[in-house]
């Protein structure tokens, strides 16, 4: 079997203080930039090959179904997942490093190429962490994946398990490898790269104005100072192999009813595929957006959504948090550890995000709680929101209320009698930054679910963001969505960096979900984080209680609930 | 990558050829190539580990076990029975794994010497690893009434590291790291590196005979 993969050789690198992941990430990077590789179908390998391959490569699953079996490091028998190939090489191929373990890339181009050093000096071999080997041929890499000979003929790192596979598994999977990774995604050319973020019907025009004011300033900043680095490309003491596209950003805007968004969404990309989409606003289920998403295989980062989709398996849609789901996990959270033993009565409308806000809370609060403890009433919200409606609702005699709904049905609720006012809990996510005046008065007791940290800290921890928004010139009219937007474009700016010119989408959302946790512009959340597929960056909230709705003074009623 | 190895070659090769013997093969391609194996680890091409003797000042921080239980660590290390720990997290690809395999087979390692031993398991990625996260991790690596799975808070499992001098910052920036003590007036044990089970083994031995 052989594949036409034609690389060019490896321009002349020269060293000076440079890291070891740097310089990793670099040679990678110039590998698959000159690798043209042709799908491995036209080269007579089969489908079920590949699809066989695959399966090992991903799910460390062999030809009759079982998991595989290998040795790892210290000698350890390991199977299944944990030897999957991309447990560690990640799905895109590209490696990975933890603490000083540097994962290789086993990308196609890679393994194709020979790996030479124009490094002589011992201490410049230390830091890459690599040595001279020929091309790798299928015998080689066999040998390799079995024995831990590399094709020089030279021990590869312990830590690299030892496989049992069958001839009919290694063929496979050698073929998977070659073919792994070989040609940039969608969405790049040599000039640009596009983004594209997808707004909903229904999302208010200042919402949306929020979020595009912010990712245009720095799409525009982007574009500035990627004219300069052009000028820069070959300067310095090294080859800068940087991406230096001009961001494109394209607004994919959704009209109608759900069920044509998906022809919408093939629409725009037909007409620009783009590499990955960022940010997006949404107003009801994100499903069918996530599942464009999943099945193009198109990365989509941080949409600001009340109900992402939860389940399933997900490899290409991040989100921010599991919004109203999250909420309704941590305010159960917190009401079983306050010991609330009155009646909890949730109001909520039967759309999406209200159904699964109450299904969760309902579910949630019943862990744990003894079986003879009060339950959770539920008051579904039908029509307009009236003042028929909140007499029921106060007329029920709830201990405590949870209110899953937007600020438009709130406006219309009357403010309980003050002698017998419940306690009420309302959505950050479904309020969208707005304290509805009807209930938020002296006299009544409203607390949130609330997603941020409270002042003096939360001042300092946002300052950078709002300085750089104040040099935009762009006035804070809805901090959270312009806050977890500028957050977002930091990501992605900063992990477009990372891949330099090895771009592929498998790739980016492995270097999201590396550098997410360390990004220097905050997010409205005082705690993110991913990890190798992990999809939510924040865990937790808190709850709070509002003391002046118009100097939005808030009072801490719990520290940071992760349920 | 070459860390300092302080295991003796002669042991190495000792526990290569055994490991490889054992492991059932279904392929055909491995066996013939075991001789070529153990020949190339003989020349030192193998992860070894450090082992150094450290006092520690353990953070009294309030944890959560896999269970849901709070566990106050101090307590929990007060115990008179021999202790060993190390950190994890369960979504980590390359480390994690090879560490809690390990873990699962120290006992069967030790025979009947397993008896008092106490495995402890922190994550260092507390607001992912739930407590049922934690007890579904424990369960793909046999989980054991004698072996704990830890979380809490960010802080405290931050403080936790620190005090172990294991933070590195980031959780995808760790390193293995397996810590032993016979009981509680003694120091640890600290072996940075990848140790097999049968290497814990011995050096657990090593504690039990002053």
């Amino acid at each position: 079997m052989t594949l036409p993969v034609r690389v060019a050789p490896l321009p002349a690198l020269r060293f000076s203080i440079l890291l070891l992941a740097a310089l990793g990430c670099q040679l990678i990077a110039s590998h698959v930039a000159r690798a043209q590789a042709t799908p491995a179908a036209d080269a007579g390998v089969d489908a079920a090959q590949l699809a066989l391959g695959q399966r090992i490569y991903r799910e460390g699953i062999g030809a009759s179904g079982q998991p595989l079996k290998a040795l790892g490091a210290a000698q350890t028998a390991l199977g299944g997942r944990d030897v999957a190939c991309a447990t560690c090489h990640r799905r895109s191929g590209y490696g990975t490093s933890e603490g000083k373990f540097v994962i290789r890339p086993i990308i196609g181009p890679a393994l194709r190429q020979e790996q030479t050093l124009n490094v002589r000096t011992v201490r410049g071999k230390a830091r890459l962490g690599v040595s001279p080997r020929p091309p790798y041929s299928e015998a080689s890499l066999a040998r390799a994946i079995r024995t831990g000979i590399d094709a020089a003929g030279k021990p590869l790192d312990p830590a690299m398990p030892r496989y049992a596979l069958s001839d009919v598994e290694m063929k496979s999977l050698a073929a998977y490898l070659f073919s792994l990774s070989a040609q940039p995604s969608p969405g790049v050319d040599d000039q640009d790269i596009h983004f594209a973020t997808v707004i909903q019907p229904g999302v208010t025009p200042g919402r949306g104005r929020a979020m595009l004011d912010v990712m245009q300033a720095f799409v525009k900043d982007k574009g500035g100072s990627a004219r300069q680095e052009e000028q820069r490309r070959d300067a310095g003491n090294m080859r800068m192999a940087r991406s230096f596209r001009k961001w494109v950003l394209h607004v994919w805007e959704l009209s109608g009813p759900s069920e044509t968004w998906e022809a919408q969404l093939e629409a725009y990309y037909s007409q620009q595929p783009v590499f990955a989409l960022i940010g997006g606003l949404g107003a009801s289920s994100w499903r069918p957006i996530h599942e464009f998403s999943e099945r193009l295989e198109i990365p989509s980062v941080f949409p600001l959504v009340d109900l992402p989709v939860i389940s399933g398996s997900n490899n290409y849609n991040l989100y921010l948090s599991k919004g109203v789901v999250l909420e309704a996990e941590v305010l159960a959270k917190f009401l079983r550890e306050q010991g609330e033993s009155g009646k909890i009565l949730q109001v909520y409308r039967r759309d999406d995000a209200g159904a699964a806000a109450a299904a969760t809370f309902r579910t949630a609060l019943a862990t744990g709680r003894a079986p003879e403890g009060p339950a959770v009433e539920d008051q579904v919200l039908e029509g307009t929101s009236n003042v028929a409606f909140w007499r029921k609702v106060y007329g029920a005699n709830p201990g405590a209320l949870v209110l899953w709904l937007g600020a438009g049905d709130l406006d219309g609720a009357q403010a309980p009698d003050s002698t017998a006012a419940p306690a009420m809990y309302l959505s950050s996510n479904l309020l969208a930054g707005r304290l509805p005046a009807a209930i938020v008065k002296a006299g009544t007791n409203v607390r949130l679910v609330y997603p941020s940290d409270l002042p003096p800290k939360r001042d300092t921890r946002l300052l950078r963001d709002k300085l750089w928004l104040h040099n935009k010139g762009i006035p804070i009219t809805d901090e959270t969505v312009q806050i977890n937007t500028l957050f977002t474009m930091t990501v992605v700016s900063d992990v477009v960096g990372h891949i330099m010119d090895s771009f592929s989408r498998d790739l980016f959302v492995e270097r999201i979900e590396h550098v997410v946790g360390q990004t220097p512009m905050a997010s409205i959340y005082p705690s993110v984080s991913l990890g190798p597929g992990q999809r939510f960056a924040a865990k937790g909230s808190s709850i709070v209680q509002v003391l002046d709705a118009d100097k939005k003074q808030l009072k801490a009623l719990s520290g940071w609930i992760v349920p | 990558m070459n860390i300092r190895v302080l295991t003796s070659l002669t042991r190495v090769l000792a526990v290569h050829c055994v490991a490889i013997g054992a492991l059932t093969l279904s392929g055909a391609g491995l066996a013939h190539d075991a001789k070529e194996h153990a020949a190339h680890m003989a020349k030192g091409a193998t992860a070894g580990y450090q082992r150094s003797e450290r006092t520690y000042s353990i953070p009294d921080v309030a944890l959560i076990d896999g269970d849901g239980r709070t566990v106050r660590l101090r307590e929990l290390l007060a115990t008179q029975d021999p202790v060993m720990m190390n950190f994890i997290f369960t979504t980590c690809g390359a480390i994690c794994p090879v560490m809690s395999k390990v873990f699962s087979e120290v006992p069967a390692s030790l025979g009947a010497q397993a008896g008092r031993l106490r495995m402890i398991s922190i994550s260092i990625d507390p607001e992912n690893d739930t407590p049922a996260k934690l007890r579904s991790y424990a369960k793909t690596y046999g989980s054991s009434a004698r072996w704990t799975f830890l979380t809490g808070r960010v802080e405290d499992i931050k403080a936790i590291q620190l005090a172990f001098d294991s933070y590195r910052g980031d959780k995808m920036n760790h390193e293995p790291l397996t810590l032993l003590r016979p009981a509680p007036d003694k120091p640890w044990v600290r072996i940075d590196g990848f140790a097999s089970s049968d290497a814990l083994a011995r050096e657990y031995r090593k504690l039990a005979q002053p």
